[in-house]
């Protein structure tokens, strides 16, 4: 048979014609069945930031746990998880996948990249749950979907710098100096202890910033050291972290050095920085499993049990796969006291969760709804790390609350 | 009958992605912005013989050029992707005319620090920009009634994609293909038949550059935000893996680079562990070794055989 060119574009032409009226939005009850809620999840499983993958890990053996038990009024937590190796254009298509595919009841992500989709959650009023602190993700009254899990990293600087002030009440204002790494994370925590010494109750130090490509801060270290500054308030991760940490004690600094709590890990960070590791601070939410003082803590003792049992192989020692064990119990425990399980229910409930302590969470650390940031935690154990073992400086601080 | 056949292919891809779900049609959204990009890599690279690691972030310039334009000026879609390839196009001139006067690697290297320096300049003026976050602008107005919003832009992407074949397919017949590859044969070769090498490679370029700025309007116009993190030199670096495993001389080659740079990952991710990677390295080794030419070559042989 022979197919004309006017033929094909006729035919072409009809197809279009018959495939408008594609399938409309359906919200609601999507995802959420007489025997199941069904969840979606977007991390990165390969690339750089694979080891954030064990988030989902440890909130699923949660879910399992809970599902065993009989699961949320009758009904079992799936999650179905995606990689996006922390590309935005895959965690683009990876939501829309879950949304539009899968029909999950929420979504939930990791970090800066699934920004790209925050939008468009708002559209399909699909809920969103990002494990981020960015201070721009705490804005519920411009994005109503969309809710995050960790503590606001700006809050968390500013209960740093309090603390600092406090604790340098008698020898004249504290002069905090910072080194950030140059993303939106550290401008937030610059930012948070900014917001905290122009109210005049500390100064600001020196300041400085580092690359995220580098491996070396020892040039910034030089630049913020100085007989001026009372103290080193940073938000330095990875390979830099390390080498920061050995370069600080090197020059023998004997005041604070403050690392960020999501760059706390004994295991990542203290453990390879060596003997340099004694005497470093940071404010602290999560209980590190690798801190020892927790080897008989009966919430880690229940966390380990449930991730041997149900954690499909994961390591129960490593801090990443209890931070997201934790958004596991916080999640579950706004599910369950959803008035009906509908997105609006359970973004409210999430917002209103009463005071809850969890396995993983520091002690005097509760869960406790924030409509306004859409975050449960912000407090803080103040902590300063002994060699082997985080021993708290003071009681839990809590942040101002509602401020972000 | 060639000629029929391929109108009835390009027809049934341009409405075929239609009939499948709005994840579905917004996948091959993104396959059709990548295509278009992928001819503007071919035509750089497989025609003139030029190699950029920063196409990426060109495509980054085209997106945030139509964000602003339609978010901030109130332009229309079709107007504001316009401009966005006629600034692409500007930008390219201006990287083209110095790098491209000296041989050798110059132009690799200028795109690199376009590529590099693209995320963190985006992310320094965020009053403008939108910072790390990006922006977003409306979406664009349905191009007929009846579609979805990812159909629309699917179709939208298609058929630029068709026009953009039909135009390279065009030139790389015309005057100024056959300077592209007499240039790219040898340069010394083309002077003493009287073209004007580094005009020629320029035009290249900017031609180039245009192409990939319109694929990257588009490209907004699919996912609907775009973020600074979105044109990483990772992203530069993917696409000519994918310009490359597609094919970099056939008019089919963008296409299948396209397929693969969307879909491969995408099918592999659930195999777990570092399987992603490795499968992924084994398609381009595969590619680089069995199909000089790309994987489009497969369908040469294929119509040989039957």
């Amino acid at each position: 048979m022979r197919i004309t060119p006017t033929a094909a574009l006729a035919g072409a032409i009809l197809m279009l014609a018959t495939a408008c009226g594609g399938p409309s939005n359906t919200h609601g009850e999507q995802g959420v069945s007489a025997t199941e809620i069904l969840l979606g999840g977007t991390f990165p499983k390969t690339g750089p930031l694979a080891s954030y993958g064990a988030l989902a890990t440890g909130m699923n053996a949660y879910f399992k746990k809970v599902n065993a038990d009989g699961g949320i009024s009758g009904r079992k937590i799936r999650l179905i998880s995606l990689d996006d190796a922390y590309d935005p254009s895959r965690a683009a298509a990876n939501i829309r996948e879950l949304v539009l595919q899968e029909k999950v009841f929420a979504v939930i992500d990791f970090g800066g990249a699934p920004v790209v989709a925050r939008d468009y959650l708002q559209q399909a009023k699909v809920p969103q749950f990002g494990f981020a602190g960015l201070t721009a993700l705490s804005d519920v009254a411009t994005y109503p979907y969309t809710r995050s899990w960790w503590p606001d990293i700006g809050q968390e600087s500013r209960v740093v710098a309090r603390y600092l002030a406090e604790r340098n009440a008698g020898g004249g204002k504290a002069n905090i100096a910072t080194i950030t790494i140059n993303n939106d994370a550290g401008h937030d925590y610059k930012r948070g202890i900014e917001t905290y010494t122009s109210t005049g109750a500390a100064s600001l130090g020196k300041t400085t910033t580092y690359e995220p490509t580098d491996t070396d801060v020892s040039s910034q270290v030089n630049t913020v050291r100085d007989e001026a500054t009372d103290a080193m308030a940073t938000l330095v991760t990875g390979a830099a972290e390390i080498s920061m940490i050995k370069y600080v004690a090197q020059t023998r600094w004997t005041k604070p050095l403050f690392l960020y709590s999501g760059a706390s890990s004994i295991t990542s960070f203290l453990k390879p920085a060596g003997a340099a590791a004694k005497g470093v601070y940071s404010a602290l939410w999560l209980k590190d499993p690798a801190d020892p003082q927790w080897a008989n803590d009966p919430g880690l003792r229940n966390y380990r049990s449930i991730i041997g049992t149900h954690g499909d192989g994961a390591n129960p020692e490593d801090i990443i796969v209890a931070n997201g064990y934790g958004f596991g119990e916080a999640f579950v425990a706004a599910l369950k006291s959803a008035k009906e399980l509908t997105p609006t229910a359970l973004l409210a409930a999430w917002d209103t969760l009463p005071a809850t302590s969890l396995d993983v969470l520091q002690p005097g650390i509760t869960l406790k709804g924030d409509p306004k940031t859409g975050r449960p935690i912000r407090s803080f154990q103040i902590a300063r790390f002994d060699g082997t073992s985080w021993t708290p400086q003071g009681k839990v601080v809590d942040a101002e609350p509602g401020a972000s | 009958m060639r000629t029929s056949l391929r109108v009835t292919g390009l027809a049934a891809m341009v409405t075929l992605p239609l009939f499948l779900s709005g994840f579905h049609s917004f996948q091959f959204g993104r396959v059709a912005c990548v295509a278009i990009l992928l001819v503007s890599l071919n035509l750089l690279t497989g025609d003139a013989g030029q190699i950029s690691v920063g196409h990426g972030a060109l495509m980054g310039v085209g997106a945030y050029t139509t964000a602003l334009l339609v978010k901030h000026i109130g332009l229309p879609y079709a107007i504001a992707i316009a401009a966005a390839a006629v600034a692409c196009a500007v930008l390219g001139a201006a990287i083209g005319l110095p790098a491209l006067r000296i041989r050798g690697l110059y132009l690799a290297l200028v795109t690199l620090s376009l590529a590099i320096g693209l995320p963190p300049l985006l992310k320094r003026f965020g009053d403008v920009t939108g910072g790390p976050l990006g922006i977003t602008p409306p979406p664009p107005d349905l191009l007929m009634p009846g579609l979805t919003p990812s159909q629309s832009t699917y179709l939208m992407s298609a058929l630029t994609l068709v026009a953009v074949l039909l135009i390279y397919t065009w030139l790389r017949r015309s005057a100024l293909g056959r300077r592209f590859a007499a240039v790219k044969a040898s340069e010394a070769m083309a002077v003493t038949c009287g073209i004007r090498v580094a005009a020629t490679k320029t035009l290249a370029f900017t031609i180039s550059s245009a192409v990939a700025g319109l694929a990257g309007g588009l490209y907004l116009s699919v996912v609907g935000t775009i973020t600074p993190d979105t044109f990483t030199v990772m992203l530069s670096v993917t696409l000519l893996v994918s310009a490359v495993v597609g094919g970099l001389r056939s008019a089919t080659g963008p296409i299948v680079g396209a397929l693969f740079f969307v879909f491969v990952p995408a099918l592999t991710s659930g195999m777990g562990g570092q399987a992603p990677q490795i499968v992924y390295a084994l398609v381009v080794l595969a590619a680089v070794y069995f199909f000089r030419d790309g994987l489009a070559t497969i369908f040469n042989l294929a119509r040989r055989r039957f």
